[in-house]
C-alpha cells in the first residue's frame, strides 16, 4: 500500500475529535475524469435508448433522446463550472429541458419560442396524450409519431439529467437506475423483446463509468454494487407483473401480424381501450366486422388457411360467398365504415361481402375466407362502404343439414393426438343427435351455459392461455377463458363431429350511439373478438357465438315460415323447434355494449396494470434498502468470521450514522468518532462497548478480543433511537451511506 | 517499535536487583502519583504535566518553550524532584563554554595524569535553563550528548547515566538575546510544550501557596530510579498494531508533501511519535496504542520540526505550525483493523 493512498484528496473536509471543522474551498474546476465520467454515462443511456429499436421504428426518435441528454446535462455541466451552488446547476438543466420541450413541441404557443405559457402546458399536454394513446394503439413495433418521440426526448433528458447529478455527486453507480429506467421499457412492454446488443453495451459503459470514478481500495465494493444493480436490471423486469404476452410471432398484432389471435388476449387485456372505428349499416341484425380467418389448425395454434394465403383477387369484383346455396333467404344490405385507430393490413368488413367501394391504396381480397388485406397499406383512416349479404336460412334449410358432404379444404383437418376430453365432451354434448345445425346449436349452448364463466385474466394466469389443444383441454377442465379459447373449442369440437370450421377474428358491433338524429356503431379495441364460423352444405359459412356475455348470438331459422322473405321454405311446411327447447339457444339480440362484463373486465385489467406499475415502483424505491442490507449481512459474515471484523464492525457504524445524519469522515479514530456521537446521543453504553472491542480488535495484540454483531445491533439501536422517526425511514429507505461510499472527501 | 520486551540493559537496569516490566497497575499508581506530585508545585497545567511525565517515561527530551517567568524550570525540576534521581541544572549564558556542560579533563598532578572531571550533563535529568541564551557551539554540546547518551572529551568517552532525560526550557526565538536553535538540534526533543498563562483561579492560588516558602521544598521523591526504569520497560512493552505504525507513518508523509511546509517531519520524528504514544497508552492503562494517542502527540511531536514554506511568508510562529500538523492530523484517514490502511 503506497503511502500516497492514505492522503486525503484535495479539497478533502478533515475533522478531528471535536475539534473545529475547517472547510477548505470546494474545487470548481471540471476535471478531464469528470467529463470523462459524464461521456460514459450519456453513451451508456444513449446505448440503452438505442434498444428501443425493438419498439420503435426509424431513428429519429433515437436523435431527439440524444438532443436532450447532450443539451440538459451541458446546461447542467456547464452551470456547474460557473457556480459553486450545488442545488443551482441541476435546475438549470431543468430549465433547459423545459425550454428545449417548448422550443420542439410547443414552440408556436411560447413566448419567443422557449417560455412556456400556459397555451404551452396545454398544448403539451395533448402531445403527450396523443403519444400515450398513440402507445396503447400501436404494436410493436410502432410509428415514432410526434407524441411518443416528445415522449421519448423526455424521459431521455430526464434519465441523463438524473444520470448527470448521480455522476457529479461522486455517485456513478447510482447510474444505473437511469440506465435501468431506459432498458427496462422494453422488457415492460413485451416480456423478452429485448436487444441484448445495446443492453451489453450500455452495461459495458457502466462497468467503464464505475471503473473510472473508482479509488482503488474500494473496487471490491464498487464491483458488488455494480454487480447488484446489474442483477437487479436484469430481475425486475421478471419480477414485475408481464403487461403481454410472450409475442412468439416477432411481428404480432394488429399492426403488420400475419395472426392477430395470438396477440388478441392482449389487446383485450389493455387497461385503456381506443376507438377501433365507427360504422352505420342498413342491416337489422349486428354486424360482425372481420379481419381474417383462421381455417388452419395446427394443434397448437390456428393460422390462416392455406389457400388465403395463395390466392388474392381484385377488391373490385368480390368472390361469390363460398357454399352460399341460390335458396337460402338473404338479404343485401351496407354498412358504412370508418376505420379510428386499427393498424391492420385486414379492412373490417361484414360476411359475406359482395362490394366495397371508397377504400383507398393496394387491397385484395382473399377468396376463401372474404377478407380483404393488403401488403403495404394500413386500414387506419379508411371510410368506405361495403355491401354485404345478411344470410338467414330457415329453420327448415338449417334442419336438413347433415354432417359430412363436401367441405372447403382444411377445414376438418384435425391432429393426431387431440385430447380425449375435447373429442368426449363434444360427443357427449352432441348425443341428442339431429341435423348437423342442432349439433353446431347444442355445442354453442353448452359453452354459452353455466359453468362457463368469461375471464381475460384467468388463462393467463392460470398459465393456459392459447387456442392449441393443451390450452382447450384445461379450459374444458377450468371452464373459465375469453373468445379465444371458446371459438377455438367450438371450432374443434365442430371438427370432432363432422362439421368444417375456422376461426374469425375481428370485431364485435360494438356499442350503439344515437347521434344527430341518426345511430352509428362506435367499436373500441376492447370489442376485438373472436368466433367461430361453421360450414353447412348448401348454406355455406355461419357465424356462431359460443363465448358468454360477448356479442350477439346470431338468430338462424328464427325467420317465421310465412316471412315473405323466405317464400319457398312454406314447401317444406311444418315448423322445426329446433332450438327453441332450449332458453337462451336463441335470444332476441342482447343488448349491445350493454353487457357488464366488459366494462369490469376493463376496469380488472387497469388495476392489475396500475397495481404492476404500483409494484414495480416499489421494487424500485426498495433498492437502496436492499442494497444497505446486503452491505451489513456481508459485514456481518465477516464479523462471525474474524476476517477483520474490527473493520466490517466500525464501517457498519460509521455508515449507520451517515443514514442517519452524521458526518463520519475517516480521519476521525473510533475513539473521536464515538466521543462525538455519546456527547450528541446521550445515552453511550452501547456506542462504548463497540468502541472498546473494536479498539482492542483493531489496535490490541492479535487475538485479543473480538468483536459481536450484537454490540454493532446495540450500537446502531443506540444511533437509531436518538433520531426522529423520518430520519430512521430515511436510513432504511435511502441510505445516504450508498453515496457516501465513493466520496473520496468524507 | 520495540516489540520484543528488552532486558533493559541500555536503561541501566541491574540485573540482580531488577524484575524487569512493571505490570500495568503497578506503572498506573506510580505515574500517577509522580503527576500528582509534580502538580502540587504546578497548579492547573495538567496536560502539560502529563505531556511532560510521557516524554520521561517514552525516554525522550523535552523542550519547554514560553515568555519567561511561566513556570517553565519549575515544572522541570519539579518533575527531576518527584522521581529519586540525580538531578543537575544548567543555566545558559551566552559566554557559557561546551566544557561547562560535558566536563574537562584536568591534570592531577598526583597521580601524574589526566582525569576526567564530569560535567553537569552527567546526571539522569539534566535541567537546560534558557538553552537558547547559550551559542551554538555550546548548545550542540548538550544536544550531542542527549542523542549519543555519551559525551566525548580528549579522545575519551564517558557514559551519561540511564535513563537520561533533558528538560530544556527556552525563551520564544523573537526575544532578545536568544540563538534559535537549529531544526537538526530541534529535532532532538521529542516534544516541545508551551507553558501558558495559568489561569486567574490557579494563578492566585499560586500567590496563596508562595507566601510560605517554595513548594518544592515540600517535594519529596515518590519513585525510586529503580522503579522509574521498570517503567520505562513498562513502556517499551506497549504493542504497536501495523495500522497505528501505518497512521503514524502516513501523518509523517503528509507533512513532507504538505504545499505549506518546507521541511516535513524526519524519520526519527516518525519514531519519537510511536514511542510517546506508547508512554501515552501506558499512563492510560492500555499496553497498545491507539490512533487518538497518535492523534494527541502529534502537535507537541511534530510542529517544533516542521519548517513554513517560504512562499507563505515569515509570518509563521508556533502557533500556525501547530495549527498546520493539526489540519494534517485532521485530514489523514485513520487506518482500522488487522490488515492496516483502510
Amino acid at each position: 500500500m503506497a503511502l500516497t493512498d492514505l492522503r486525503p484528496s484535495p479539497g478533502a473536509v478533515p475533522t478531528s475529535s471535536g475539534g473545529p471543522r475547517r472547510v477548505p474551498q470546494r474545487e470548481r474546476r471540471l476535471p478531464e475524469r469528470h467529463l470523462a465520467r459524464l461521456a460514459l454515462a450519456i453513451a451508456g443511456l444513449l446505448a440503452a435508448l438505442a434498444g428501443l429499436h425493438v419498439l420503435l421504428e426509424g431513428v429519429w426518435w433515437w436523435f431527439a433522446g440524444a438532443l436532450f441528454a447532450i443539451v440538459i446535462v451541458s446546461a447542467t455541466t456547464v452551470a456547474r463550472a460557473l457556480m459553486r451552488s450545488l442545488l443551482l446547476p441541476p435546475l438549470v438543466g431543468l430549465i433547459a429541458g423545459v425550454m428545449l420541450v417548448t422550443l420542439s413541441f410547443a414552440r408556436e404557443t411560447a413566448i419567443l419560442g422557449v417560455i412556456p405559457t400556459f397555451d404551452t402546458v396545454a398544448r403539451l399536454q395533448t402531445v403527450v396524450d396523443s403519444g400515450i394513446a398513440s402507445i396503447v394503439e400501436q404494436r410493436a413495433p410502432a410509428t415514432a409519431e410526434v407524441g411518443i418521440v416528445m415522449l421519448i426526448a423526455a424521459l431521455t433528458g430526464l434519465c441523463a439529467w438524473a444520470a448527470e447529478i448521480f455522476v457529479a455527486s461522486h455517485a456513478p453507480a447510482m447510474v444505473a437506475l437511469p440506465f435501468a429506467a431506459v432498458l427496462i421499457v422494453p422488457m415492460v412492454v413485451r416480456s423478452g423483446l429485448t436487444d441484448p446488443l445495446w443492453f451489453v453495451v450500455a452495461a459495458v459503459c457502466f462497468l467503464a463509468l464505475l471503473h473510472v470514478d473508482t479509488r482503488r481500495d474500494s473496487r471490491p465494493a464498487v464491483a458488488l454494487t455494480g454487480l447488484i444493480a446489474l442483477v437487479a436490471a436484469l430481475l425486475a423486469p421478471g419480477a414485475l407483473p408481464r403487461v403481454g404476452e410472450e409475442a412468439s410471432s416477432p411481428v404480432g398484432g394488429l399492426t403488420a401480424g400475419l395472426n392477430p389471435l395470438i396477440t388478441l388476449g392482449d389487446d383485450l387485456r389493455r387497461g385503456d381501450p381506443v376507438l377501433a372505428l365507427t360504422y352505420t349499416s342498413t342491416a337489422s341484425g349486428p354486424v360482425y366486422l372481420r379481419l381474417t380467418t383462421l381455417g388452419n389448425f395446427t394443434g397448437d395454434t390456428w393460422g390462416p388457411a392455406l389457400s388465403d394465403v395463395a390466392q388474392a383477387g381484385d377488391i373490385a369484383e368480390l368472390p361469390e360467398p363460398p357454399g352460399l346455396g341460390t335458396g337460402i333467404p338473404r338479404e343485401q344490405v351496407d354498412a358504412d365504415v370508418r376505420v379510428s385507430q386499427v393498424r391492420s393490413r385486414w379492412l373490417p368488413v361484414p360476411y359475406p361481402a359482395t362490394g366495397i367501394e371508397g377504400v383507398s391504396g393496394a387491397w385484395y381480397t382473399e377468396p376463401d375466407g372474404l377478407t380483404i388485406r393488403s401488403d403495404g397499406d394500413s386500414a387506419r383512416g379508411q371510410d368506405y362502404t361495403v355491401q354485404f349479404l345478411e344470410v338467414d336460412p330457415t329453420d327448415a334449410q338449417l334442419a336438413e343439414t347433415v354432417v359430412g358432404g363436401t367441405a372447403p379444404r382444411q377445414s376438418l383437418d384435425l391432429p393426431d393426438d387431440v385430447p380425449e376430453i375435447i373429442g368426449e365432451t363434444a360427443r357427449t354434448v352432441t348425443a341428442g343427435g339431429g341435423s348437423a345445425y342442432d349439433k353446431a346449436l347444442a355445442l354453442q349452448n353448452y359453452l354459452r351455459s353455466e359453468p362457463f364463466t368469461y375471464s381475460e385474466d384467468a388463462p393467463v394466469e392460470e398459465g393456459f392461455d392459447g387456442s392449441g389443444m393443451d390450452a382447450l383441454a384445461v379450459f374444458l377442465d377450468r371452464k373459465t377463458g375469453y373468445c379465444v379459447h371458446y371459438a377455438s373449442a367450438m371450432a374443434v369440437m365442430a371438427r370432432e363431429v363432422g362439421i368444417p370450421s375456422r376461426i374469425a377474428v375481428g370485431f364485435q358491433p360494438g356499442e350503439r350511439d344515437v347521434r344527430d338524429g341518426r345511430s352509428q356503431f362506435v367499436v373500441s379495441s376492447n370489442d376485438l373478438h373472436a368466433w367461430p364460423e361453421l360450414y353447412f352444405e348448401g348454406i355455406g359459412w355461419l357465424r356462431f357465438e359460443p363465448t358468454p356475455g360477448r356479442g350477439s348470438v346470431p338468430s338462424y331459422g328464427s325467420v317465421p315460415v310465412d316471412d315473405p322473405a323466405t317464400p319457398e321454405d312454406e314447401s317444406t311446411a311444418t315448423p322445426v323447434p329446433t332450438s327453441s327447447a332450449t332458453p337462451g339457444a336463441r335470444p332476441q339480440d342482447e343488448n349491445l355494449g350493454a353487457d357488464p362484463a366488459t366494462p369490469a373486465e376493463t376496469a380488472a385489467s387497469a388495476t392489475g396494470v396500475g397495481g404492476g406499475i404500483a409494484l414495480g415502483l416499489l421494487v424500485v424505491a426498495l433498492i437502496p434498502a436492499v442494497i444497505r442490507l446486503t452491505i451489513r449481512r456481508m459485514r456481518y459474515a465477516r464479523i462471525r468470521s474474524g476476517r477483520d471484523p474490527a473493520r466490517a464492525a466500525w464501517d457498519e457504524l460509521r455508515d449507520t450514522a451517515h443514514d442517519h445524519g452524521w458526518t463520519a469522515p475517516l480521519s476521525e479514530t473510533p475513539r473521536g468518532f464515538a466521543d462525538r456521537l455519546t456527547a450528541a446521543v446521550g445515552d453511550g453504553a452501547g456506542l462504548a462497548a463497540l468502541r472498546g472491542s473494536v479498539e482492542v480488535a483493531a489496535y490490541g495484540r492479535p487475538d485479543a478480543g473480538a468483536v459481536t454483531t450484537d454490540e454493532v445491533q446495540a450500537a446502531r439501536r443506540t444511533i437509531a433511537r436518538a433520531s426522529d422517526l423520518r430520519t430512521r425511514l430515511g436510513a432504511i429507505f435511502l441510505p445516504s451511506s450508498l453515496l457516501k461510499r465513493w466520496r473520496p472527501d468524507d | 517499535m520495540d516489540r520484543v520486551p528488552d532486558s533493559g540493559e541500555d536503561v541501566g537496569i541491574d540485573a540482580e536487583t531488577s524484575t524487569g516490566a512493571l505490570p500495568l497497575p503497578e506503572f498506573l499508581l506510580d505515574s500517577r502519583a509522580v503527576m500528582a506530585a509534580v502538580e502540587t508545585v504546578i497548579d492547573g497545567k495538567r496536560d502539560v504535566v502529563e505531556l511532560a511525565t510521557t516524554v520521561l517515561l517514552a525516554e525522550g527530551h523535552l523542550l519547554v518553550e514560553d515568555v519567561p517567568g511561566v513556570g517553565k524550570t519549575m515544572l522541570a525540576r519539579a518533575l527531576a524532584r518527584s522521581v529519586d534521581c540525580t538531578v543537575n541544572r544548567i543555566q545558559f549564558t551566552p559566554d557559557l563554554l561546551p566544557s561547562d556542560i560535558t566536563g574537562v579533563s584536568v591534570f592531577n598532578q598526583a597521580d601524574r595524569e589526566f582525569e576526567f572531571k564530569p560535567g553537569p550533563v552527567f546526571a539522569n535529568i539534566v535541567i537546560g535553563d534558557e538553552i537558547n541564551r547559550a551559542s551554538p557551539k555550546t548548545q550542540s554540546a548538550l544536544l550531542e550528548s542527549m542523542e549519543e547518551h555519551h559525551v566525548s572529551v580528549d579522545g575519551a568517552t564517558y557514559d551519561l547515566p540511564r535513563p537520561f532525560t533533558v528538560i530544556a526550557t527556552q525563551n520564544p526565538v523573537e526575544m532578545e538575546g536568544t540563538y534559535a536553535l537549529p531544526e537538526a538540534q530541534r529535532d532532538r526533543f521529542m516534544a516541545r510544550i508551551s507553558m501558558g498563562y495559568p489561569d486567574a483561579a490557579n494563578e492566585i492560588a499560586m500567590l496563596r501557596t508562595r507566601q510560605q516558602g517554595s513548594p518544592l521544598d515540600d517535594l519529596s521523591p515518590v519513585v525510586t530510579i529503580e522503579r522509574l526504569r521498570r517503567m520505562i520497560l513498562t513502556v517499551r512493552d506497549v504493542f504497536v498494531s501495523p495500522a497505528v505504525e501505518h497512521y503514524a507513518v502516513a501523518i509523517a508523509a503528509a507533512t513532507r508533501v504538505d504545499r505549506e511546509l518546507r521541511l516535513g517531519a524526519s524519520p526519527r520524528a516518525t519514531l519519537q511519535l510511536v514511542r510517546a504514544s506508547k508512554a501515552r497508552a501506558a499512563l492510560d492503562g492500555r499496553d497498545f496504542v491507539l490512533p487518538d494517542d497518535i492523534d494527541a502527540l502529534a502537535v507537541p511531536v511534530l510542529a517544533h520540526r516542521l519548517m513554513p514554506a517560504k512562499s507563505t511568508g515569515s509570518g509563521f510562529g508556533r502557533e500556525a505550525l501547530a495549527e498546520i500538523a493539526a489540519r494534517i492530523v485532521r485530514s489523514t484517514p485513520v487506518p482500522l483493523g488487522a490488515s492496516g490502511p483502510a
